[in-house]
């Protein structure tokens, strides 16, 4: 078993078996670190993450490479793949330029439907801006990060939302049978991108805490307390396909829960080129009709 | 009472049998699970039932044995349906129910017709009991809004400020059959009143049965529906006690919750169907306080009329003596 999984499945009998490693907090990725405090299950069968697959591959087929378009999908594998449950108080304080709208009359000139100058007179809305500085607290629950290096923050957070109201306590027997992967980010890694979800998450709800009729936030400082990053295996179905002369890889990673897709997929050069000849020829053949030469 | 294990670490919100993380804060609760030192070691799971290799699976949601598909127990959040754990008895029995409607109907306003009071029939008359939670928190508040105060050419003004306020025994409606109008108008009657751990009996307020609407509402959308209505009394509060000036607006708030204690009771309410003219309307009555009277009202048509005729009337005088003048 690599030493970055410690649950598999047999290949001689086909029974699943997880590995329980010695704790090594010191050297994080060669030993398992931290035991997972929570697992959601898998709730999509493979059948039905392949079918999700290939409507998405239908999709984009047309300007993808032919080896993706002939690919066979049958290799994909589910994986708990670990990731840091977040959770804090975060407290922040702002600066921002608060809009506020009023009407007033405002006299022009112009001219009349005979071409005489005259002087009329409009309802117009002006924002009067107003400097306002104060506090934001709350407590943020549920802010999920990537715990392996093998998968960026931003591919978790395209498959995501996963349904916590499934989470249930580790325990090995969910994982026998299926991949598991350890965390090889350390939880300090994990608490700085989850502050950085969260800091996002907090200027958003700005938007909607502040008063006025616009808002400009000039400056927003977050500090966070009672922090907890409480490592998670959550259920993703994965599909590499190497493809092309060069072995290129391409990787399709699955909701287990939800079926949410996340993948880059490649483009042909020589279909995107051939799409927009083929446009073009058609807008100059429209052209021509236009103009008149057909006729 | 709900039984509860212990408090959250974190915001010390008693933490039900159950639940795996604290409802408010989503803090783990903590386990004493001992990782093995030293030894690697390998472990097959074996089905309870027949000896067998077990894996999950993704149709079941459960470990399942392949050979015998016996299903294994995991500890995971329950999610049970919330019930009942406390009552409040009726004070105001039937007789009371019936004076309570026909002095509300005596009281309402020029506008209302004369004879409603008088002419209007109970066409039916039931005590229920409806659900709602009971909280207790400690809430930490920032706010911004906009008031009159300090405007300048505009009508509004910003403001911003901080306040920790305490909430004891407060009362968010569960009822599915009430809407939140009759909710709004019977809550506060319910302020200060003992909780019981029997319903009334229907023959102490004068009936045959009392009807339960249960809670719908399982406890993780129930939390969250409560923080939410926690919000919304932290907004009204915030409104009436923080933001200065006479005129509010835009009210924003964002809070850090403390002990939050949940009972689930139930209230006692009488819901009437009464006739006028052949129409039927609803009210509610509070089952504690007879002037806990809600429900729409006929208009008196004539009565409009009159006004609006008088009223032009006096417009077209008005404007006569300005020609003449």
């Amino acid at each position: 078993m690599p030493r970055h999984r410690f649950a598999a499945v047999c290949p001689f009998c086909a029974s699943g078996s997880v590995i329980d490693r010695a704790v090594d907090r010191e050297t994080i990725g060669s030993g398992r670190a931290i035991e997972p405090n929570y697992v959601l299950g898998f709730a999509i069968p493979r059948e039905q993450a392949e079918a999700s697959v290939r409507e998405w591959l239908a999709k984009g087929r047309l300007l993808a490479p032919s080896e993706i378009r002939h690919a066979k999908i049958s290799s994909m594998e589910g994986v708990y793949l670990p990731a840091y449950l977040y959770s804090a108080v975060a407290r922040s304080e702002y600066s921002a330029r608060i809009g506020e709208n009023y009407t007033t009359t405002e006299t022009y000139v112009t001219t009349d439907s005979k071409g005489r100058m005259v002087t009329r007179t409009r309802t117009v809305v002006k924002t009067e801006w107003r400097n306002l500085s104060g506090k934001h607290v709350t407590q943020a629950a549920d802010a999920l990060v990537t715990a392996c290096r093998g998968l960026t923050n931003a591919e978790l957070a395209a498959i995501e939302p996963f349904d916590l109201s499934a989470i249930r306590r580790y325990s090995s027997a969910l994982v026998t049978g299926w991949s598991a992967e350890e965390a090889t980010r350390t939880q300090a890694e994990g608490i700085d991108l989850a502050q950085e979800e969260v800091q996002q998450a907090v200027g958003r709800e700005l938007d909607g805490y502040l008063p006025g009729d616009s808002r400009q936030v000039s400056s927003l400082t977050t500090t966070f307390e009672d922090q907890v990053a409480e490592l998670m295996l959550v259920p993703v179905w994965v599909l590499a396909l190497r493809w092309g002369p060069e072995k290129k890889l391409l990787r399709v990673l699955v909701n287990g829960q939800t079926g949410e897709i996340q993948g880059d997929l490649p483009r042909s050069f020589g279909r995107l080129a051939l799409l927009v000849l083929g446009i073009l020829a058609v807008l100059v053949f429209f052209g021509l009709i236009v103009s008149g030469m057909f006729l | 009472m709900t039984q509860t294990l212990h408090a959250c670490e974190r915001c010390a919100t008693p933490i039900e049998k159950g639940d795996l993380r604290c409802a408010v804060c989503a803090l783990g609760i903590p386990t004493d699970k001992a990782l093995p030192v030293g030894d690697v070691f390998a472990k097959i799971l074996r089905c309870g039932g027949c000896g067998a290799a077990t894996a999950y699976d993704a149709d079941a949601r459960a470990v399942r044995c392949a050979f015998c598909t016996t299903e294994l127990s995991l500890e995971e959040i329950r999610d049970p349906q919330e019930e009942v754990k406390q009552w409040m008895g009726f004070t105001v029995d039937r007789d009371a129910a019936v004076k309570a409607l026909k002095n509300w109907l005596g009281r309402q306003g020029f506008f209302r017709p004369a004879d409603m009071g008088s002419k209007a029939k109970v066409d039916d008359l039931q005590p229920l009991y409806f659900p709602a939670w009971m909280f207790d928190a400690e809430a930490e508040v920032s706010w911004a809004a906009d008031s009159n105060l300090g405007s300048r050419r505009s009508d509004w003004a910003p403001h911003a400020g901080s306040t920790n306020i305490t909430f004891d025994d407060v009362l968010v409606s569960a009822s599915r059959g009430l809407n939140p109008k009759e909710t709004s108008a019977l809550l506060g009657t319910y302020a200060g009143g003992g909780l019981d751990s029997q319903p009334t009996s229907a023959a102490e307020v004068g009936v045959e049965s009392i009807h339960n609407e249960t809670f719908d509402a399982q406890r993780s959308f129930a939390r969250a529906y409560l923080l939410h209505g926690i919000k919304q009394r932290a907004r009204e509060y915030v409104e009436h006690n923080c933001v200065p000036g006479s005129r509010v607006r835009k009210v924003g708030v964002s809070m850090r919750i403390e002990g939050l204690h949940t009972r689930r009771v139930a209230l006692p309410v009488w819901v009437l169907a009464w006739r006028y003219n052949d129409q039927v309307y609803r009210a509610v009555i509070s089952g504690r306080d007879p002037s806990g009277v809600h429900g729409r009202l006929p208009l008196s048509w004539a009565r409009i009329g009159l006004v609006v005729g008088g009223l032009v009337l006096i417009f077209f005088v008005i404007a006569l003596i300005a020609s003449l003048g």
